[in-house]
């Protein structure tokens, strides 16, 4: 089950870039990724 | 605040169903429905505050005033895995969780229905944990709650007589008189506070005027997070168990720049032990009068931590 994407933001600090996923029941899921190629 | 649906929320499932991991092939779906991942973020499925909350029940005859749940609940999951606490971390990852940290306090405190970010963690059952995947939280409140509305008032006093900020005061006598402290580095100083009131209770806070998160360097993040991990490693090292506690980030109020003056960054770590075998329960002085009862001095609780972390602790 992929969800979908719905943006992709540099972090405000560090290295980090934020995934932001939508939930199915509509609630927000933020993964945060430090390396270039990784992703969800 | 009211929340009533949270007396049906999950309560400490089993290892193989936890909410918290990643979802992995073959497995149950989690909360976080990818693979792997080093730091996660959701909205609380069980959520006291909300960005569109429901009108609040009933109506609210004088004296009551009643007003909707307004704010924000995520839970910061720490890791992927589900064993690998704060204190077991390697620091560079602890990093990893301030950054997070730092970006949810800007994100949610650009909201103008948020006045307050309060980053927290309630470790281990004896403090009421429902799920033991190592996370903290994260309650963005429409209004300064009780405690942060005292201590930003009487930050201010203090300002107002004193011309300066009480935090850095404290800490500057607290880094002088070394009694009660119980590590330091470059940038941050961790002692027992003079009025503890958990025998255990220690004060992270930063040795400059930072009023949050987002005024620390790269290099003030690292003593951060390497602090926070020694003193969280003495605690296990002296109990001999992972000992539980509440921790708690304290940062400007995010309701305008006047509070920047009289905050001050700084973790509170509250144990609730006294002993391995007993707990610091909050009874009649302290629920009834509001005044807590320290069965220890703070300046002997700081000279053991000291030695449990000289001992291989930290």
């Amino acid at each position: 089950m992929r969800l979908p994407i719905v943006g992709v933001r540099p972090a405000v600090v560090g290295a980090a870039t934020a995934v932001e996923l939508r939930m199915e029941d509509g609630r927000a899921l933020l993964v945060y990724v430090w390396t270039e190629e990784a992703g969800p | 605040m009211f929340a009533d649906h949270r007396q049906h929320r999950t309560f400490l499932p089993p290892d193989e169903l936890c909410p918290l991991c990643p979802t992995r092939d073959g497995g149950p779906r989690t909360e976080i429905p990818v693979p792997a991942f080093e730091v996660a973020v959701f909205e609380n499925r069980f959520p006291a505050l909300l960005r569109r909350p429901p009108a609040p029940i009933g109506a609210a005859a004088w004296p009551y005033r009643v007003a909707p749940a307004h704010g924000a609940n995520e839970v910061v999951v720490y890791s992927d895995d589900h064993h690998l606490g704060l204190a077991d971390m390697e620091p560079a990852r602890i990093v990893k969780v301030v950054e997070v940290w730092t970006d949810r306090y800007l994100d949610l405190g650009r909201r103008d229905d948020v006045a307050y970010v309060f980053v927290f963690e309630n470790r281990g059952l004896a403090i009421g944990v429902t799920l033991s995947h190592p996370h903290g939280q994260i309650y963005a409140y429409p209004e300064l709650p009780p405690r942060i509305l005292r201590r930003v008032d009487v930050a201010q006093a203090y300002l107002e007589e004193h011309g300066a900020c009480v935090h850095c005061d404290v800490v500057t006598t607290e880094a002088a008189a070394g009694i009660r402290v119980v590590a330091r580095n470059r940038a941050f100083l961790a002692y027992v506070p003079f009025a503890a009131r958990f025998p255990y209770e220690v004060h992270i806070a930063s040795l400059r005027h930072a009023a949050c998160l987002p005024d620390l360097t790269d290099a003030e993040r690292v003593d951060l997070a390497a602090l926070l991990r020694a003193v969280l490693r003495g605690y296990d090292h002296l109990f001999g168990f992972a000992l539980p506690y509440v921790m708690s980030v304290h940062q400007a109020p995010t309701s305008g720049e006047g509070h920047r003056p009289v905050s001050h960054l700084q973790v509170e770590l509250t144990p609730i032990h006294r002993t391995a075998e007993k707990l610091k329960y909050l009874a009649g002085s302290e629920i009834g009068a509001g005044a807590f009862v320290n069965d220890t001095a703070p300046e002997d609780t700081a000279a053991r931590l000291r030695v449990a972390m000289a001992a291989g602790g930290a």
